[in-house]
């Protein structure tokens, strides 16, 4: 599938903002089945230089700092990206699910480096007595991990109601388990912190999804958001990424941008600033399949 | 070399001192005799015997209180700060002692600066298992930021400070590795020069080591690290301001360093450099030794609750474009759970043993230690694995059942983020108490700076001393002692001062206008509060001699404009000056004690005082030496234990305005005879003069405009408020005219006090501020010409006359003055002192 993919940000401040510095994770990510073609990035009014490098997780971080003052700051990341169906094992080909967690702690897994840093706690998503219980029935004794994986996704997908309302950004996994609703972005932070208590290695990852609308209807610019969904490692069948929001083993439809342990390790948008007073918001994503 | 010393047989003040057995005393063997490094110092002290030595304690202590070392210690209210207790014994350590340490701490340096390029880098500890990995990633102070961060060829480590305990065998052993920004060596400093400076005999007979060289090599370490301009680069020491408790030692470093003081608020990020906002424009800085704590030091990066820190800070040290010392993220080599490892990592990175042992430590994290520890809990310390903060360490053997069951379910259920650590016996000093010696236990604590490609231990240090050997292991701060570290010299030693360190020939400068802003602000604004609490000493100190006069008919008068004048100013309840209000009001005589100590009242005495002592610490480094002793004695003078505040009468409140009265004008003496005319000076007395002018209008206006009967006690009493009853006197003996007293303190430019004179010096000063001068007038000069054009054009005769009793000339022109003044104030913070506002986060964007 082949995707042209414009991620529109503007703030507006009732008073005007000095100075601010910015880090954008807007890139797709570039992964054995995802190759962004090209991506630009418009920013206003025009930074002097905008910075670009790899984070410690390989996720491509731009910065800029604005140091005239302004009232209106406008973010448009355009990309174009191919995604080619990933080859998703069998899953009873994948390795128990205990052999990987053993395999992790002993630190002999091949593999166990890259990966054992996504078992650990992190702010948004770690491991907990509550969440142990909450999967343990996903993960009968000798299962493969990926069918305890998904199991779990679909237990979320069923169990837990989509309300965007009923959290923030910075809602724990706790609360979100608790309650059992949330966004995908805590139906993500709850899986990992599921998958970690049981000694997993398990990575957020946001980026974007194709919005297929209903039959008869045309599709609608800009009404798509970005999204967020997890990964688990399966050991020597690597990372499977899954989505418990909509219940699917990630496919063609799914974008990567960034990952990390969790959201605060991929916020598209970070940034400090003076002034401003109030500020208002508002986020486009258009999703265009090409071809 | 020979010498013929005294023998050190016990007698006078050491008769008594007894070794603790089993416990390894610094200066004395086991059976009592002296250690051969010590004796010297002894015969000395011996020699000036337990009454002398009592008296240069004493006066150790008060050279300590003068000079205002603190460590701040917050008591509840979050006030109070504690004097630094310093011994007159000093710890003496023997030359041969100190040259194996020297070396054991270069050697631990060097490790822990290699374990920080691994693990910021290739993590070959990790990937080799010599370090659990979880130990690492799973650190919450690992911020990812940090990695591959630091350009190579840079410096990791600039400063290092080892916590050291001496075991009953004679081992040293570390308790604690310090590098996010160990405090400890300004009171070092101050400690040496206290110390040489009462036992001058002492100091010359024993001959320790000399300090210098070590900042000397700091320095320099700090220039050659600069990204570009290495032969000066500018330099800032980044503070987290007059709350930390480390102040007085950021405050003391800089000036002894010579580096600006600065924190995040008075650094910026522009065109990916770190610059230093001052009065003159943007500054570029080169290197930024740091007292922040390395997740502080930029919210857009790091912790974004930070306020302390610089945006941008990280970006710009990624590209090389400024030094922080130490690297942002070497905390992680102070980590308590890393210290089981560092054998094999010494080994691995060094290829060779650790020198200097740690006391044992396990990680919980492990499997086996756990078991270990739960098995030996009573013996042993736990403390947290990462210290994110100081958290205290837990005794448990102290602990009652049930904390002592819930601290092992802790243990059991989050290991990770536990260690144990085995206490170490520490070794006892000679203390000072009074008319004995006696030996209480130690705690030390040594620096290491980075020296051209390796490192340099200083022959000092810290030492804490109490009789408590427990509460040394706590903190920092805890001990009753604080000990000069004296280290046996191998010879004479050259003196070296740190003020002619560099053959470069110097600029030859005049100027001034690197004036940090927030310095200028602070200035300013002690000048206001300076010139506030001299006008509200005088004016109470006139209402209160009034007030113990008999009451008769002109004493009323004279009382009533006073009131008047006082409430105008703030300094008493308005009711007093409402006469239907009055008779309710308690007596005055006995309100005026509350009035002047209401610390709820911002424009009270007492809060003025406050607001003075809390301004002289942020420019400390800015005053002369003698100008901060006056302000921080009147300080001492005016902190009352509530038992003192609570007999205060008005002979014993008069004693304390008087105090005000002389110390601002020993102030005002050091600082126009002992300051350079720079922007410093100039900024103190805008403040000075500005409040001065509010000060004498609204005292005009509240007591002259309308006109009193009989009116000459009033004028007196107007002229003693404005200290100008002298010259008056001087000029017209005792005939006292409305019109003359209005001449004399609004139109006469000959009058210090009055009005023009100080709209002149007003004038003067704003048209030579950085930005003035330009074609087109700054709305601070506009206005300050505007002012003092209203006051000189206006003719006295015409300010005094009066119809029905009122002088509608003199409110008019008075009050234009109240109108304007804030204004002129306002307008000189937004042209030079105004600072962006606090740094605010993105709403983070929902997905």
């Amino acid at each position: 599938m082949k995707y042209r993919i414009v991620h529109s940000t503007a703030y507006q401040y009732s008073d005007p903002v000095p100075v601010c510095h910015n880090q954008l994770r807007l890139t797709p990510r570039e992964t054995p089945y995802t190759h962004c073609k090209s991506h630009r990035l418009l920013i206003r009014p025009v930074p002097a230089n905008v910075s670009r490098r790899k984070d410690w997780f390989g996720n491509i971080v731009q910065s800029f700092s604005l140091d005239e003052s302004h009232r209106k700051l406008l973010l448009t990341a355009t990309s174009r990206v191919t995604v080619s169906p990933q080859v998703i094992p069998e899953f009873s080909q994948t390795p128990k699910w205990e052999d990987v967690a053993d395999g992790i702690r002993s630190q002999t897994l091949d593999g166990w480096f890259d990966a054992t840093e996504f078992v650990f706690d992190s702010s948004l998503a770690f491991s907990d007595a509550s969440f142990r219980d909450y999967a343990v029935d996903c993960f009968g004794t000798g299962h493969p991990i990926l069918s305890g994986a998904v199991a779990l996704m679909s237990k979320i997908h069923r169990e837990f109601k989509y309300d965007p309302r009923a959290t923030t950004v910075v809602t724990r996994p706790n609360e979100a388990l608790v309650e059992k609703h949330g966004v995908c972005q805590d139906f993500a932070h709850v899986a990992i912190s599921c998958l970690r208590s049981l000694g997993l290695p398990a990575r957020y990852v946001s980026g974007y999804l194709r919005t297929i609308p209903p039959e008869g209807t045309p599709r609608l610019v800009g009404a798509d958001a970005s999204h967020a969904w997890y990964s688990v490692w399966c050991g020597k069948a690597g990372w499977i990424d899954l989505d418990p929001t909509n219940d699917k083993v990630c496919g063609t439809g799914h974008i990567p941008i960034a990952w990390g342990r969790d959201y605060s390790d991929v916020a598209p948008i970070r940034g400090v600033f003076t002034g401003g007073g109030q500020h208002t918001l508002n986020v486009s994503v258009d999703v265009e399949p090409i071809e | 070399m020979t010498e013929i010393v005294e023998p050190a047989t016990p007698r006078g003040l050491i008769s008594g001192y007894r070794p603790i057995p089993g416990v390894y005393d610094e200066m004395f063997r086991e059976g009592g005799e002296c250690r051969e490094h010590g004796q010297k110092m002894l015969a000395e002290l011996t020699r000036l015997g337990a009454g002398e030595l009592d008296r240069r304690f004493r006066q150790a202590e008060k050279l300590v209180r003068d000079d205002g070392v603190t460590f701040n210690t917050f008591d509840e209210s979050g006030e109070s700060s504690r004097p630094w207790n310093l011994d007159i014994v000093p710890a003496m350590l023997s030359r041969d002692d100190f040259h194996r340490l020297d070396q054991a701490l270069v050697q631990r340096a060097t490790l822990l600066e290699k374990l920080l390029d691994d693990l910021f880098g290739p993590q070959k500890l990790l990937r080799e298992k010599v370090i659990p990995a979880e130990l690492i990633l799973g650190h919450p102070g690992f911020q990812r930021a940090y990695h591959n961060l630091q350009p190579p060829n840079r410096r990791r480590l600039t400063i290092y400070a080892a916590d050291l305990a001496r075991s009953p065998d004679g081992r040293w052993w570390v308790t604690g590795d310090r590098v996010r920004a160990p405090s400890g060596l300004g009171f070092i400093l101050e400690n040496r020069i206290v110390t040489s400076r009462v036992l001058p005999g002492v100091f010359r007979a024993a001959r320790p080591r000399r300090l210098a060289p070590f900042f000397v090599r700091l320095r320099e370490t700090l220039r050659e690290n600069a990204p570009r301009h290495r032969q000066n680069p500018r330099t800032v020491i980044l503070s987290r301001g007059a709350d930390s408790p480390t102040y007085f030692e950021d405050v003391y470093l800089a000036r002894y360093l010579g580096y600006t003081l600065a924190e995040g608020g008075d650094l910026a990020t522009r065109n990916g450099r770190i610059m230093l906002k001052t009065l003159g424009g943007l500054l570029p800085v080169e290197v930024i030794f740091r007292r922040v704590s390395d997740d502080d030091c930029d919210p857009v990066e790091l912790n974004s609750a930070s306020l302390t820190g610089v945006s941008g800070l990280v970006d710009v040290v990624r590209n090389d474009e400024v030094v922080v010392a130490n690297a942002l993220g070497s905390r992680l080599a102070e980590t308590p759970a890393l210290v089981p490892f560092l054998p094999a990592a010494c080994r691995m990175l060094l290829g060779e043993d650790l020198r200097l042992p740690s006391a044992a430590t396990w990680w919980c994290g492990q499997a086996r230690a756990l078991t270990y520890v739960l098995e030996n809990l009573d013996k042993l310390v736990i403390r947290s694995a990462y210290k994110i903060k100081d958290t205290p360490s837990i005794e448990a053997a102290l602990l009652t059942q049930a904390a002592r069951n819930e601290l092992v379910e802790k243990l059991k259920a989050r290991p990770s983020e536990f260690v144990a650590q085995e206490r170490i016996v520490r070794s006892t000093v000679p203390v000072w108490l009074g008319s004995t010696i006696e030996p209480w236990h130690s705690a030390f604590r040594f620096f290491v700076s980075a020296d051209g490609d390796s490192f340099l231990t200083l022959p000092g240090g810290l030492a804490r001393a109490s009789p408590d050997r427990l509460s040394l292991d706590r903190s920092m701060a805890a001990g009753e002692r604080a000990q000069d570290v004296w280290i046996e010299s191998d010879g004479p030693e050259e003196p070296v001062s740190l003020l002619r360190s560099s053959d470069e020939p110097l600029v030859l400068k005049r100027s001034g206008n690197d004036l940090p802003s927030r310095d200028a602000e602070n200035l300013f604004w002690l000048g206001r509060m300076i010139e506030r609490a001299d006008g509200a000493a005088r004016g109470l100190r006139v209402l209160l001699r009034q007030v113990t006069d008999d009451a008769n008919d002109e004493s009323n008068v004279v009382r009533t404009a006073l009131v008047r004048a006082l409430a105008a100013l703030g300094q008493i309840e308005p009711g007093f000056a409402v006469d239907g209000l009055k008779s309710g009001l308690p007596d005055l005589q006995e309100s005026v004690p509350g009035f002047v100590f209401n610390t709820q009242d911002a424009l009270s005495l007492k809060s003025t005082m406050d607001s003075v002592a809390r301004l002289v610490n942020t420019v400390r480094d800015r005053l002369s030496i003698d100008a901060w002793l006056t302000l921080n004695q009147l300080q001492t003078d005016w902190t009352l234990s509530p038992g003192q505040r609570r007999k205060l009468d008005s002979t014993a409140l008069l004693q304390l305005l008087q105090r005000v009265v002389t110390a601002v004008a020993q102030f005002g003496g050091l600082s126009s005879e002992g300051m350079t005319r720079t922007q410093v000076w100039r900024f103190l007395e805008l403040g000075r003069r500005i409040e001065r002018v509010w000060h004498t209008a609204t005292i005009l206006q509240s007591t002259l405009v309308e006109v009193a009967d009989p009116e000459p006690f009033v004028l007196e009493a107007v002229l003693e408020s404005c200290d100008s009853i002298m010259t008056y006197r001087g000029r017209y003996l005792s005939t006292l005219q409305a019109e003359a007293v209005i001449d004399l303190l609004a139109t006469d430019d000959t009058n210090p006090r009055s009005l023009i004179f100080q709209l002149n010096r007003i004038q003067d000063h704003v048209s030579r501020l950085p930005s003035a001068g330009q074609a087109v007038l700054g709305p601070d000069e506009r206005l300050a010409m505007s002012l003092h054009n209203a006051v000189r054009l206006a003719e006295p005769r015409e300010l005094a006359q009066a119809d029905d009793s009122r002088r509608q000339a003199l409110d008019r022109l008075m009050q234009r003055l109240l109108d304007q003044i804030p204004k002129l104030s306002n307008a000189i913070s937004q042209r030079y002192l105004i600072h962006a506002g606090l740094p605010r986060q993105f709403d983070r964007e929902s997905i």
